[in-house]
């Protein structure tokens, strides 16, 4: 390694591990101004991290309340060290992350709510593309509508959450005092996208979220509801006519970023 | 190899987007963080497109590493290539510093040794950025906390012999020359008289947190009159170059910012006076 190489990686082993071997690197009239002088790039590097986690996971933070997010957020930077170029995406493993770590992990909500967050900042900055119109969908031709699959927008994330976690989100934007965690029965799948340069959650119904889940893995749309008919034990006409009402909704929501009429085969 | 003097501009921040697309306010030009903008899509890209169509942007990185001895990285350049493509901005800057090692990236502007070593390095990568990029780019002075025991220049020795091996242009921030005269006990009109004028291209403005036994560079605060009076002798010295104001956090509403602005004109224009009767 060359000096300039075994400088830099003692330097960031001071600001990552408290590791003083730098401090001799350091000019200075002694150690106490050197450790002094150092200090700022150790808190600064936390600071700054913590700062950007509480960006990301406002509502985590007023949840554990500010202490112990300092904490949390502290435990993450030391677990998962940023390989990033860009803070926006330090906090992509948190929910993880949470979810694993011994010391809350027996607090579920804490990755639920993380998983929330991170997914509406997902879908805050995901690829821009169009989203499909009424006109559009009316002109396809009726013999083309048993191949039509569709494409959803690259902003919808879903989420699984068992937790009262949409409660608490309400709660936080509406300056209240945050409900404790309750279970959630059953639990429920959140929809998270973008329209109009704004972020929009909500619950999906049972139906709702297993007909999407089954369109969005590539099934065509005829097919889709034909099972989608055996699955919730309605009639061919019954499951058609609710199918439509759903994709009525989707593509009021901006889900749908297009379709493509393929063959089966 | 200069580019055009884009007058007085402000760093382009989320909450500003929507007065600045209503108000149209009086700034020259925005500076955006470059980082913010290397996404798929959504409403920054958005905003900073509509707000091009109508005000010269600079491209501003604070995550190039350009001292790091890790190797430089591809696919940042990549994004950042495709994002001045998409904005074609009048310039792009980075800063003369380091943000980590062995891949990690501890996003803070840490300090180089004043070493033949150093330079030798972050020249050849300057250079081989600018190729990339197929455009010059300005080179940025940080604050610094500590100063190395191995330097064997001063740091404005060292932004000399890396512009010229380089060929870059440099910006100049005024308040951090401030800073890092305060805290390393240099002379900061010794740094500016230093300075090659011909390659400073942008100078910044900005606020700092004085903690007594030094200074941190925090962009959280307006301008204290000793760089007021710095940037005076700055622009004395330079002539007039494209100015902004940096500021990060506790971001004040636009207004604010725009007359603080409205203050960087008239100190420089103060200044080229006095420089023409001189
Ligand atoms: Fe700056």
């Amino acid at each position: 390694m060359t000096s300039l190489a075994e400088l830099q990686a003692r330097f960031q082993r001071h600001i990552v591990h408290d590791d003083q071997a730098v401090t001799s690197d350091i000019s200075g009239p002694d150690d106490a101004y050197r450790q002094e002088r150092l200090l700022i790039y150790y808190r600064a590097y936390r600071l700054r991290l913590i700062a950007a986690l509480a960006v990301d996971y406002p509502v985590l933070k007023a949840f554990v309340d500010e202490q112990r997010f300092e904490e949390l957020a502290t435990a993450y930077i030391e677990a998962r060290p940023s390989m990033v170029r860009n803070l926006r995406w330090f906090g992509d493993s948190m929910s993880s992350f949470l979810h694993y770590d011994p010391r809350f992990s027996d607090e579920p909500i804490l990755a639920e709510l993380a998983e929330f967050e991170w997914a509406q900042g997902l879908a805050f900055d995901a690829s821009d593309a169009a989203q499909l119109g009424f006109d559009e969908l009316a002109s396809v031709p009726a013999e083309h509508w048993p191949q039509l699959h569709f494409v959803a927008h690259p902003s919808l994330q879903l989420v699984t959450l068992q937790w009262n976690v949409i409660a608490i989100w309400h709660a936080h934007r509406d300056n209240k005092t945050l409900p404790p965690a309750t279970l959630q029965e059953p639990d429920g799948t959140i929809a998270v996208w973008r329209k109009d340069y704004k972020t929009y959650f909500r619950t999906l119904d049972r139906d709702e979220a297993w007909l999407w889940r089954t369109l969005a893995a590539g099934t065509a749309f005829s097919e889709a509801c034909s099972r989608f008919a055996t699955k919730m034990g309605m009639d061919e006409a019954g499951a058609a006519q609710r199918a439509a009402q759903l994709l009525h909704t989707w593509v009021e929501e901006g889900w749908i970023q297009g379709f493509e009429i393929l063959s089966d085969d | 190899m200069h580019f055009q003097n884009l007058g007085f501009g402000l760093g382009l921040r989320t909450t500003h987007y929507e007065e600045i697309l209503a108000s149209r306010p009086c700034v020259d030009w925005f500076e955006a963080l470059s980082e913010n903008y290397m996404v798929r899509g959504g409403k920054p890209l958005h905003y900073l497109e509509r707000i091009r169509a109508d005000y010269p942007v600079v491209l501003h990185g604070v995550s190039l590493s350009i001292g790091s001895t890790d190797p430089l990285d591809l696919e940042y350049l990549k994004a950042l290539k495709a994002l001045a493509d998409r904005i074609q901005p009048a310039w792009v800057s980075d800063h003369l510093c380091w943000t980590g090692v062995a891949r990690q990236n501890i996003h803070d502007l840490l300090p180089l040794p004043y070493t033949p070593e150093a330079v030798d390095h972050v020249a050849s990568r300057i250079v081989q950025v600018q190729e990339f990029l197929r455009r010059p780019i300005l080179i940025e002075n940080v604050s610094s906390y500590v100063n190395f025991s191995q330097s064997e220049m001063t740091e404005w020795e060292f932004i000399n012999e890396v512009a010229k091996r380089a060929d870059c242009l440099l910006l100049l921030d005024v308040n951090n020359v401030y800073v890092s005269g305060f805290n390393h006990g240099f002379d900061p009109h010794e740094f500016i008289d230093a300075l090659p004028a011909e390659r400073i291209q942008q100078i910044h403005l900005a606020g700092h947190s004085n903690c007594g036994s030094h200074i941190i560079d925090t962009h959280d605060a307006p301008v204290i009159d000793k760089v007021w009076k710095l940037y005076s002798y700055t622009i004395e010295a330079l002539g007039p170059v494209a100015t902004m104001i940096e500021r990060d956090d506790h971001i004040p509403d636009l207004a604010t910012l725009v007359s603080e602005l409205d203050q960087a004109r008239k100190v420089a224009r103060n200044a080229t006076r006095i420089a023409a009767s001189a």
